[in-house]
């Protein structure tokens, strides 16, 4: 059987795939991509068995049938000139032809029978919420980097969704630092109800994502998570580990706000991190007097800047990674930030100006002794 | 640059010049410091001039010693005199230098560039120097001049050790004449291992090291074999500078046990005792550790047995009972069940500063202020004040090494 398109759209149904592709697998047959033909579609999957991924294009074929693509095929329809390319498929010996200019490749696909069934991506299309998708990433973006790479405390490899009323929130924490956000939304109504999403699979998420308008079905039972939009079928295994309590760790009152350029402050924790050192990457942060004062001393030298901020309560002086600073500051495009201090070892939370639903929060470095 | 003048003095027979200085009846005889040979620390630590005479050398067991001149003086190390001599003999080269960097207990180099105004030439500097040690102190001390540490160290070993005037100066220009002919032993960084690694390829004096090309000492053996071609050369780019000493990057314990352990559970009482020591210096220092490091040897010589194996922390810590779990899970995996003979722990990565958990705090805080208060109970009552149960079970090693500097009585 053939297919006709143009390079550009396989390329980019190909390209959203590629990330479900497991790095190193045991099982050689989930390290292709599934391709399924119908009358007036073709359905790209790929899975590492913790994230599905589904991509439909709209194809007119003469044929129905199955056959598993080499991943190679990713990269060879990325260096094609962007113009038509002819695919030329046995469905007999799984040999894969692919015309294109003056190019021509002969692939070696396999046998679709032992790949593992994915999940029915029918049951669920009509339960579940809709949410704007620049809000997603918006949101996403905000949160998911808060979230541990370590593999020593699984629970905190994950993004805790709760459902309430109303309302969604998102934590994420690698026990050193918090990220909270809330959104809230009147066309929502939801049972009390809770998740933990791998980060890993929502960073691949936030890859997919474009920037156009439009609305993500999101879905949610006892251990997939699902998101549906442009044809594009995302899901996702859920953690079974059970995520802890953190709405103890955040303070009510605080002893110092300052208002503060964000821009201004990125620039000048990006100089004091070029000296910072260790894991710890401490920079010292001084309140004083309604100047903001970063110092850093390190075996090389030392480094120190200052710059006046809005101040309230009382004056301080801490180490914090700078680090985590950054990753915060270089996130939000806000002009102005609140940074609120709760005494020498209380954490550090970052505020946004005109959205109270969001916080994020970093503990500070101590002395020892 | 110009000529740069570096000393380095060497004092003869330390502990044993130490001994004869406190005890003048020790004077002018054979002398060997050494520990309890009962106890397995029968190593000769030193020997005086006398007793070098009759070929006893540190390092030699102490009945090798006897056999060589049975009417030899044993001594017991006493380390903290030592310490304290050292840093005397450190106030008098400070008077002459800010520039003195130790090199050894008994070793140090100094930096006399640009003093001739003040001390005359680096002849006549040395003479007072070497007449300051003997007079204040009673103990002969030899000094090696160079252009640089490398020249000064050569000179020192090789010459001014053998020489009448106990000193002896190399220069860029005199180098290859004085410091090609001895043996490639004798070189600078070059072990046992080394020298048998050249005369393999023929290389059996300095000279020969210098005639090879540079390419080949950095394909056979890389960078070191490039450092030694320098050396051999008489080429070394290090510097003193005054206050130089470079942080330190981790505290270690490492200690030969009085008698082959093979039990199991007497061995992990040893490396319970000497993770809680560990961890004590550190927490001393203000520091926290993150990387934990065991070592372990076994008993048989001829077939050396044993490992060093090292684990990160999950947090950076400093607290015996967090430590703890990953040397004893080291010693599970590795430990291949034969006696041992020397145990050693270090912890490594440290750092002055840590960072806060969430949810964890409260149980840190009580830790910490646990950990603070045992520490101070100790510091002032000493290491037998309060102390683990388990010192109290077969093998505990806590009150035998209590009292000792580096496993030698103090």
């Amino acid at each position: 059987m053939k297919i006709s398109t143009a390079v550009n759209q396989l390329t980019g149904c190909l390209e959203i795939v590629e990330k479900a592709l497991p790095v190193r697998s045991t099982i050689p047959v989930i390290n292709n991509i599934l391709l399924e033909i119908s009358q007036n579609k073709l359905i790209f999957s790929s899975t590492n068995l913790e994230m599905f991924i589904k991509v439909h294009l709209d194809h007119e074929s003469s044929e129905n049938g199955k056959i598993l693509l080499p991943p190679k095929i990713v990269d060879i329809m990325r260096s094609l000139p962007p113009t038509e390319v002819d695919i030329d498929i046995n469905l007999d010996n799984y040999n894969i032809n692919i015309y294109c200019g003056s190019a021509n490749f002969n692939l070696y696909g396999s046998n679709p029978e032992d790949y593992p069934v994915s999940f029915d991506s029918q049951i669920n299309a009509v339960s579940g919420f809709n949410i704007n998708k620049k809000t997603l990433k918006k949101i996403l973006r905000m949160i998911v980097f808060a979230a541990s790479n370590e593999e020593t405390r699984p629970a905190f490899n994950g993004i805790f969704f709760s459902f309430k009323e109303n309302i969604l929130s998102l934590t994420a924490s690698d026990t050193y630092r918090l990220a909270y956000k809330e959104v809230k939304d009147d066309a929502w109504l939801f049972e009390e109800d809770r998740c933990l999403v791998p980060a890993r699979s929502l960073r691949e998420l936030l890859r997919i994502l474009d920037d156009t308008d439009g609305d993500i079905k999101m879905f949610h039972h006892s251990n997939l998570i699902t998101f549906q939009f442009n044809g594009i079928y995302f899901a996702s295994r859920l953690l079974e580990e059970k995520y802890p309590d953190v709405s103890g760790v955040i303070p009510g009152e605080y002893k110092t706000r300052i208002v503060i350029d964000r821009k201004k402050l990125e620039d000048i924790i990006n100089r004091a991190a070029l000296l910072a050192e260790g894991k710890n990457q401490a920079v010292n942060l001084l309140i004083r007097e309604k100047q903001f004062e970063v110092t850093v001393m390190s075996p090389e030298g030392s480094m120190e800047e200052k710059i006046p901020v809005e101040q309230e309560g009382e004056d301080l002086d801490l180490f914090v990674n700078s680090r985590f600073l950054l990753d915060i500051l270089k996130i939000i495009d806000d002009q102005k930030i609140f940074i609120d201090f709760h005494g020498e070892g209380g954490p550090v939370i970052f505020r946004l100006l005109n959205d109270n639903s969001y916080l994020y929060l970093v503990l500070p470095i101590k002395k020892v002794n | 640059m110009s000529n740069r003048v570096i000393f380095l003095a060497d004092m003869e027979s330390f502990y044993a010049s130490v001994e004869a200085a406190r005890n003048p009846a020790l004077l002018g005889k054979p002398v060997a410091v050494c520990g309890d040979p009962a106890q397995r620390h029968g190593i000769i630590l030193a020997a005086s001039r006398e007793a070098k005479a009759y070929g006893i050398k540190a390092g030699q067991p102490a009945w090798e010693a006897r056999r060589m001149c049975p009417w030899v003086i044993f001594v017991h190390p006493h380390m903290q005199t030592y310490i304290d001599y050292s840093l005397r003999i450190t106030q008098i080269f400070e008077r002459f230098t800010e520039r003195a960097l130790p090199y050894s207990i008994d070793e140090q180099f100094l930096d006399l560039t640009g003093s001739e105004k003040l001390f005359g030439s680096p002849r006549e500097t040395a003479t007072a120097i070497i007449l300051g040690v003997w007079e204040e102190i009673g103990i002969r001390c030899r000094i090696g001049m160079g252009e640089n540490l490398l020249q000064a160290k050569m000179a020192c070993d090789c010459f001014a050790k053998k020489s009448a005037a106990a000193f002896f100066e190399l220069t860029s220009a005199t180098y290859a004449a004085h410091a090609w002919p001895p043996p490639i032993g004798s070189l600078f960084g070059v072990g046992h291992r080394m020298e048998r690694n050249f005369h393999r390829i023929g290389v059996r004096t300095i000279g020969h090291l210098a005639g090879l090309p540079r390419e080949m000492l950095r394909r056979h053996w890389g960078i070191n074999g490039e450092v030694l071609w320098l050396n051999a050369h008489g080429i070394d780019y290090s510097t003193i500078e005054p206050g130089a000493v470079s942080e330190q990057k981790g505290v270690g314990h490492t200690a030969t046990l009085p008698r082959d352990y093979r039990k199991q559970a007497e061995i992990e009482t040893v490396l319970l005792e000497m993770t809680e020591e560990v961890c004590f210096r550190a927490r001393r220092q203000g520091k926290i550790g993150t990387t934990v490091h065991l070592y372990c040897r076994g008993t048989d010589f001829d077939y050396p047995t044993g490992f060093s194996r090292q684990k990160k922390l999950p947090e950076p810590t400093a607290a015996a009972l967090d430590v703890y779990p990953l040397v004893f899970e080291l010693f599970q995996k590795h430990w291949n069940r034969k006696p041992l003979r020397a145990i050693g722990i270090s912890l490594t990565g440290l750092t002055a500063y840590r960072q806060l958990q969430l949810l964890l705090s409260d149980h840190h805080k009580r830790e910490g202020a646990l950990l603070q208060t045992t520490d101070l109970v100790r510091e002032h009552f000493g290491r037998t004040s309060l102390f683990r149960a388990a010192s109290l079970a077969p093998g505990a090693q806590l009150f035998q090494r209590a009292g000792k500097i580096g496993g030698h009585d103090s």
